[in-house]
């Protein structure tokens, strides 16, 4: 599908622009027992709950893409505890999850991300692993697990200890006060997609910055990083300088609706 | 399935839903569809009269089906419409709330135009 889709191996994916490129229509509903479904008629549709963070939200997407390619028949994945897509328990399910990981984690992405931060998945810090994670779209414990069980390249005891760190703690200490959205790290090698954030959340990005567009105002710059407030939905770009950039595509708290609206700028007129 | 005649405020109210369901604003609508804002305000407010394009468009726009656009369809698939059998295995675990609004969402979405 990666193929398909013109996104490169060493690239990370969005599922939802996948989706859309493939002629999957993506829908977001406020469902809060609903993860996810994949309709077939009267053509491909993707249902996500859009109350889930964006790691999730990702994955669950990817996941029905798989039910899609595999060409299930169609279904619903409910909401459960943590980490439930990766606890398959039907043949379609576990296909539908292997398909998730591969299209989000294949190995060469994983790796390219780590060589691209210098940094060697065996002694990675929990913010080189939270960076990488946060650049492929999945979450941290995600992203450890698979490392783990499944790419072999870090050890039972290093995943133990990395687990033992919670995302947003692993960066608190960079942020002037707490955030009550999410928390996207962005570092130097954040390269080739957007940053997604929806209204609310924070990106701590490397270094100083340059910005234009309206979706994000400046919050707070240190030394080391600058921190960007996602205020209202649409596309802008950051500058880092020495040749880094990245757009950042903002969507409304909690959106609902067709995906393809998600970052459409609200007009002054706007009534709902 | 409804038989009788579609009356006009089901179809200003199925314009209204849909274009909500779809997460647009009426200035985004306006903008998208090349039309002035206020002529989208009078379409949902029953004050203007819809061409048969317009509402190939606006069916198009939202991502619903001209028939249930239009109130020829109903605005809530039966659980054993044969055409969500599959679905329907699964769906009687959901919440009462979310199981509306996903039966709501599935009905809005059949014959859709591709």
């Amino acid at each position: 599908m990666r193929y398909r889709a013109g996104v490169a191996l060493t690239d990370p994916a969005s599922p939802i622009d996948i989706a859309e490129r493939i002629g999957v229509s993506v829908w977001f509903l406020r469902t809060p027992s609903m993860e996810g479904m994949f309709l077939q008629t009267p053509h491909p549709q993707i249902l996500l709950s859009a109350l889930r963070p964006l790691g999730r939200i990702n994955f669950t997407c990817a996941h029905e893409l798989g039910h899609h390619w595999f060409k299930h028949v169609a279904h619903v994945d409910l909401n459960a505890d943590e980490e439930p897509l990766l606890l398959a328990n039907t043949e379609d399910e576990f296909q539908a999850n292997a398909f998730a990981t591969s299209l989000l984690m294949p190995k060469t992405a994983v790796q390219h991300g780590f060589v691209k931060r210098t940094a060697n998945p065996a002694n990675a810090s929990p913010r080189q692993f939270l960076a990488i994670a946060h650049w492929l779209g999945v979450g941290y414990t995600t992203l450890v697990h698979y490392a783990n069980i499944n790419l072999s390249l870090i050890s039972d005891a290093q995943a133990s200890a990395l687990l033992r760190h919670k995302p947003k703690k692993i960066v608190e200490h960079e942020l002037d006060t707490p955030s009550t959205g999410a928390v996207v790290v962005v570092d130097r090698a954040w390269r080739t997609r957007a940053i997604d954030m929806q209204v609310g959340d924070v990106a701590i990005v490397d270094g100083q910055l340059e910005f234009s567009g309206e979706c994000v105002h400046l919050r707070h710059k240190t030394a080391k990083h600058t921190l960007v407030q996602a205020i209202r939905p649409g596309t802008g770009h950051l500058d880092g300088g020495a040749g880094w950039s990245a757009y950042v595509r903002v969507r409304p708290f909690q959106f609902e609706g067709r995906s393809i609206f998600r970052h459409l700028e609200e007009e002054a007129d706007a009534d709902s | 399935m409804s038989s009788s005649p579609p009356e006009p405020s089901v179809i200003v109210d199925r314009l209204r839903t849909a274009r909500e369901h779809a997460g647009l604003s009426q200035g985004q609508v306006a903008k998208l569809l090349d039309m002035h804002r206020p002529t989208i305000s009078e379409i949902e407010a029953g004050r203007r009269r819809l061409t048969a394009e317009e509402l190939v468009r606006f069916s198009d726009l939202y991502g619903v089906g001209l028939d249930w656009l239009t109130g020829k369809a109903s605005d809530r698939i039966d659980l054993a419409d044969i055409r969500v059998a599959m679905v329907a295995r699964d769906l009687n675990k959901l919440k009462e709330k979310d199981l509306e609004r996903v039966l709501n969402f599935i009905a809005s979405v059949q014959g859709e135009r591709k």
